[in-house]
């Protein structure tokens, strides 16, 4: 066992790959299916979840585990679709998610209800306008005429047909608003109706407003971008100028796959969802770094090198790193896959496409995009009116004097490590490696 | 050298032992809800319900089980929420579910109404005083059906006059029948009351109505048929009680202390700590999502424009007036349907207009002019953001005093953006009880202070009360008051309430008592606004202004009342009691602050009170969830499975690959995990499903930061470098890196924080302690124990 692993690590470590060989048919491959998963979002469209298109969202568990067949036949008479039944924990655990996106649902008739309600109490021409709406629960705003009725004798009066009804004062005279709560509750009675003698216990409801929903879908994206802006401006900053879009592309490439994957197989696209998304834009930038901080200090190394060998190297140098890292955020997150249940389930999916994606886009397209950036760099630098100087700005083929400009701040260790490099170059100090690439 | 090398062995030590020190309470507290369980399991409880809610009675007479029986049955005509009622060898237990109080419960169990019964001559004995001006009740058509066949013909009559009874309060004068109730129960077809034997229901009186505490509760037929009327339902749940089989004592507070043996048990939940630990423990917890707990999260939306809109028509009422005293002529001052903006129609030129505007409403500013002669100005930015803003507080506060009324214990209230209040009710299951029980306006009210009221008899009667009652009836309002009338000490048409002394953090205490004439003159509904305004001398006053009706009314008492003191009222607490200098006409008053330490704060504290009557912006409820109890602890129970068989293939692989160094990196991932507990319990995070995850997957990136040393420890060392320059070159080099990279994550994860709502925002606590958690144990646990492998010169190093 060790053995294996030690010859393994032997292995990676002595490996040198030309990564870059192929960026050309990676980048556009890789462009082809971000494109592609943005037109199926905005075609096709992703299953999203409650959280973002608003509705109900109950969770059952029957008594008796049931066919999934059997309630979706009860359904069906309530006008609801089969896709809006869906069994959890397993085909015969007997629970089952039924998820009704349309926020009117059970409202039906209920206007008529109240109007009907109230001129029986206060009288035939009491109500002078009625305009309702529903967020989570059915809302009315009653204009009447005199009496005035004080707010909590409506309340009270409703509550006699309207279990749970409420009403409520308004700045205006002569005018109030009137709540009748509990979609959701009609709904369950809805269906134990429709399901008679199965009898069930809710374990969890969720109702979301569809305004609420529209918001939180624009916030995710808002959060989203400016996750993204941030690690533009942090790398920016903490690299160099060309780094930084390599970075974010890759990114958005990695975010892009993920809802794509969710399209594709049409997994609840939900808060959780997006969730995942921003800690894999945090996550997958993890190994980025740690590349870009090697083709830096290569690039202070092998000065005499260009930018693609650079990459090639730096990848191949931290590739032993790579795998190990994304190895072991692979057990912790597969676990979730099979015991993490439904909620975290897709959690981990998310996790796992962002990890997959982000050690490839690390590789193929942050570091090439750098050769890129590097030849658009002088553009950028006069667009922002940065004056780079320094050793920092040997390109391609750039001076290769070495010493001068580092200044006194040179440790020991670094001149060694000069010194190492220089031996590097012409000794015979490297491993056999051809062999190994296959 | 060998200094930082002693600091970070310290520091791993201290680390290691102040994070140990923090999540004790948390291990002990569990233990401690552990036993609740245990005391609780004879009550049955179902297993949707949260640990969170019960109240244990101690029986000091009778049988506990009819106790329970009767109780229960009072709880459910009283329409307190409760989950179940068991008894204990020698208590009663109850479980509340959303919306049920202790106080709720205390009430009902320590205080058996007083029911008389009346014949319906009792009708004409009304007192003329009725508190409540409502209009006809409906009666409900089983009653009506039941009069027209015991009634006859005439039941049209009785019905009308039965249904003037609701909530009125008998004249003191009014005889009862000689009969008694023996007993009171809740039947298929309704309530039906049992006479006593040898106290039958008189012949000739077809109908009797029934009194609890001198309140028409409802009417009852002869043959003992019950017809409560209107929706005050607590009567009825007093009168129900019957003869009790036994007596109840106090209830014990918290289910945590509930054991009876355990009487001085502190208040704090570790209960089960020895008592010389209990000072010493730090106050930390590390608190359960709902996700894991069960539980409601409501999200309420505050309707911000229509507050916005609300105040711009105030001002256009008042701009009206304005005009005509400073004899501006106007067409018309008008609001925009849609805009913040009024409109003012005159022939006057702008320049006039202006002036008017700015001296009278000076938040307006000019837009333009319209065909001439409509002058359009808008409310400005600022003043509309103080708007939202007041919209807003002024909902929380009447939500933190309608969640602190239910009892639960650590709810959460919280502001977001965009007008919206989320709402978060541990335990709690039942949605519709929970949104009765915050959403419902709060209730103002006015009454008239008796100025009468013997000052010294007051005393004497607080005296008598304080002897006679234990405490906890003594200090419950409604209780008291009841007490009083029923032993003849106060007139049935008075009523004494306090003013209450709020301090933060503390429970609020009896301030000074006001005997109050028992009529409610008006209440909030009458309100049309208020505010704080400032005087010559610059001493703010409450501007109070009410609608047409009400203002009307306040007229007529002002004018009756010179000299003597209106209370205004919330939720029975009295807020204040000014006094009345003159017949106030005109729907505006304003009260003065006069003898307040901090008059500004308290004419705030009151404006916001009277506003609360009508609120100034409608709420919705933007969302709901729901999570059972059950639901929560299977979460749990695959959460940390997954989670903890992530964390344990994460160690082997560790230890494989890396052997020795493998298992420092282990060490050092295990001291992780607990900072991580550590850190959630010191800044008192909640724990979510998520941020269950959240830690699984700070483990597997927290090895990351080791195995980006690892390897570059491993480079050195096959460029032949000493183990502990390696080790030192390593984790130089490397910090750099593992500093981006967490940085990079964290800002991620600063996002995620601030987006996500609950589960989320759990996710993300996690990661942010995770990552600030790593950079800790990287740099002090493993690298110290990675040169205390190394500090000999003939160290070898594998990795």
């Amino acid at each position: 066992m060790f053995d294996v692993i030690e010859r393994f690590k032997s292995w990676a470590d002595a490996l040198d790959v030309d990564f870059c060989r192929w960026r050309y048919i990676a980048m556009s491959l890789s462009g082809a299916l971000v494109l592609l998963s943005w037109v199926a979002f905005f075609t096709v469209g992703p299953n999203w979840g409650t959280d973002f298109t608003g509705g109900t969202e109950i969770q059952l568990k029957f008594d008796q585990a049931i066919e999934i067949g059997r309630l979706r036949e009860g359904l069906r008479h309530l006008g609801l679709s089969d896709d809006a039944v869906q069994a959890i924990n397993g085909q015969d655990s007997g629970e089952f998610v039924v998820r009704i996106s349309d926020p009117t649902f059970g409202m039906e008739g209920l206007e008529q209800d109240v109007r009907t309600s109230l001129t029986g109490l206060y009288g035939a021409d009491w109500i002078e306008s009625m305009t309702g709406s529903a967020e989570v629960s059915a809302r009315f705003v009653v204009a009447h005429k005199d009496p005035p009725v004080d707010y909590q004798v409506v309340t009270r009066d409703l509550q006699a047909t309207f279990p749970g009804a409420r009403a409520m004062p308004s700045t205006n005279e002569n005018q109030i608003a009137i709540e009748i709560p509990g979609l959701s509750e009609r709904i369950k009675a809805r269906i134990a109706a429709e399901m008679g003698e199965h009898t069930f216990t809710v374990l969890s409801t969720d109702s979301v407003g569809p305004k609420v929903g529209a918001e939180l879908r624009t916030q995710g994206m808002v959060a989203m971008l400016a996750t993204m802006a941030l690690i533009l401006v942090y790398v920016a900053f903490r690299f160099d100028l060309e780094y930084a879009p390599g970075a974010v592309v890759a990114l958005f490439h990695d975010v892009s796959m993920t809802i794509g994957v969710f399209v594709l197989l049409q997994l609840e696209f939900s808060l959780q969802t997006v969730g995942a998304l921003l800690t894999i834009l945090g996550y997958s930038i993890n190994d980025t770094i740690v590349i870009y901080d090697r083709i830096r200090e290569n690039r202070e190394r092998y000065r005499r090198s260009d930018t693609v060998t650079l990459i090639n190297k730096s990848v191949s140098e931290t590739l032993s790193r790579t795998i190990t890292t994304t190895l072991t955020v692979l057990l912790a997150l597969v676990t979730f896959l099979f015991w993490g249940g439904p909620v975290l389930r897709d959690f981990a999916i998310a996790m796992l496409c962002g990890l997959v994606f982000g050690v490839y886009s690390t590789v193929y397209i942050a570091s090439p995009l750098i050769i890129i950036f590097e030849d658009w760099k002088p553009f950028f630098a006069k667009f922002l009116a940065i004056t780079d100087s320094g050793p920092e700005d040997g390109g391609p083929g750039g001076d290769d004097s070495g010493e001068p400009g580092t200044g006194p701040t040179v440790t020991e260790s670094e001149k060694r490590r000069r010194a190492r490099a220089d031996a590097d170059k012409i000794g015979p100090g490297t491993p056999p490696k051809k062999e190994l690439l296959g | 050298m060998e200094g930082i090398y002693w600091f970070r062995i310290g520091a791993v030590a201290a680390l290691f032992f102040g994070s140990v020190w923090v999540l004790l309470p948390t291990a002990l507290r569990a233990s401690a809800e552990d036993r609740f369980a245990e005391a609780a399991r004879g009550v049955e409880a179902p297993a949707d319900l949260g640990p969170s809610l019960g109240v244990e009675l101690p029986v000091t007479e009778g049988d506990p089980i009819a106790l329970a029986g009767v109780l229960e049955t009072r709880l459910r005509v009283a329409g307190v929420p409760f989950a179940n009622v068991g008894s204990l060898p020698k208590a009663v237990a109850v479980r509340l579910s959303a919306g049920g109080s202790r106080e709720a419960v205390a009430k009902f169990a320590l205080a058996p109404g007083h029911a008389t019964v009346h014949a319906l001559d009792a009708v004409t004995t009304l007192d003329p005083k009725g508190p409540v001006a409502a209009p006809p009740a409906t009666l409900p058509a089983p009653a009506v059906e039941a009069l027209t066949t015991a009634v006859g013909p005439d039941a049209n009559y009785w019905a009308a006059q039965v249904a003037k009874l609701d909530g009125v309060r008998l004249a003191p004068d009014t005889v009862a029948l000689p009969v008694s109730i023996v007993k009171a129960e809740q039947t298929d077809t309704g309530v039906r009351i049992a006479w006593a034997e040898g106290q039958p229901f008189p012949a000739g009186v077809p109908l009797g109505a029934v009194a609890v505490d001198g309140v028409v509760a409802g009417f009852v037929l002869p043959d003992g048929a019950f017809f409560p009327v209107g929706a005050s339902r607590d009567p009825l749940a007093l009168l129900i009680s019957g003869p009790t089989p036994g007596r109840m004592g106090v209830p014990v507070a918290e289910p945590e202390t509930a054991t009876p043996a355990t009487e001085e048990a502190p208040k704090t939940a570790v209960s089960n700590v020895p008592p010389w630990l209990e000072g010493l423990l730090p106050d930390t917890a590390i608190a359960l999502g709902l996700d894991l707990q069960g539980g409601i999260d409501l999200t309420l939306q505050v309707e911000l424009e229509e507050a916005i809109l609300g105040q711009v028509t105030r001002d256009t009422a008042f701009l009206k007036d304005a005009a005509t005293k400073e004899g501006l002529q106007v067409e018309g001052i008008r609001r925009s349907h849609t805009q913040p903006v009024i409109e003012v129609t005159t022939d006057a030129p702008l320049g006039d207009v202006q002036t008017f505007m700015k001296k009278q409403a000076g938040d307006y500013t000019y837009a333009d002019t319209r065909e001439g002669r409509i002058h359009r100005f808008e409310l400005s930015e600022t003043r509309q953001e103080q708007v939202r803003d007041q919209a807003v507080n002024q909902v929380l506060e009447v939500l933190r005093k309608r969640v602190d009324a239910t009892g639960v214990k650590e709810p959460s209230i919280v502001k977001k953006s965009g007008g919206r209040i989320n709402v978060q009710l541990p335990g709690m299951q039942d949605v519709q009880a929970s949104v009765d029980a915050i959403g419902t306006t709060a209730v103002l009210e006015f009454r008239m202070v008796d100025e009468e009221f013997d000052d010294a008899y007051l005393e004497q009667m607080m005296k008598a009360a304080d002897e006679a009652l234990p405490d906890d009836q003594f200090l419950d309002d409604d209780l008291l008051n009841i007490w009083l009338w029923e032993n003849k000490r106060l007139d049935q048409d008075r009523i004494i309430l306090w003013r209450y002394d709020e301090q933060p953090g503390v429970d609020p205490v009896r301030a000074e008592p006001y005997p109050l004439i028992s009529d409610v003159v008006l209440t909030g509904n009458d309100v049309n606004d208020a505010g704080v305004g400032w005087d010559q001398n610059q001493q703010p006053f409450v501007t109070l202004e009410f609608k047409p009706r009400g203002g009307q009314i306040f007229c007529d008492i002002t004018g009756k009342a010179v000299g003597k003191r209106f209370a205004v009222v919330l939720d029975k607490e009295v807020q204040s009691a000014p006094s009345i200098r003159e017949r106030i006409c005109g729907g505006a008053a304003r009260i003065e602050m006069g003898g307040s330490e901090n008059p500004t704060k308290d004419a705030q504290t009151l404006a916001l009170v009277l506003r609360t009557g009508a609120l100034d912006a409608p709420v919705v409820v933007a969302s709901v969830r729901q999570i059972g109890a059950s639901l929560g602890a299977d979460a749990i129970r695959q959460g940390t499975t997954a989670a903890v068989i992530g964390s344990v293939l994460v160690y082997l692989f560790m230890v494989l690959w890396y052997r020795t160094s493998g298992v420092i990196a282990d060490i050092a991932l295990s001291i992780n995990i607990l900072l991580i507990l550590a850190g959630m319990a010191l800044f008192g995070a909640t724990l979510t499903l998520p941020g269950i995850a959240g830690i699984a997957l700070t483990v597997g990136m927290a090895v990351d930061s080791n195995i980006i040393v690892y390897e570059r420890i491993r480079e050195e060392l096959r460029l032949g470098v000493h183990p502990r320059k390696a080790v030192d070159i390593g984790f130089e080099k490397a910090l750099v890196a593992v500093l981006d990279a967490n940085i990079t994550t964290a800002i991620a994860g600063i996002v995620l924080y601030s987006y996500g709502t609950g589960p989320i925002k759990g996710f993300a606590v996690t990661l942010l302690i995770g990552i600030v958690t790593t950079l800790i144990t990287t740099v002090f646990v493993t690298r110290t124990i990675m040169e205390m492998l190394t500090r000999s010169s003939a160290a070898r190093l594998r990795i």
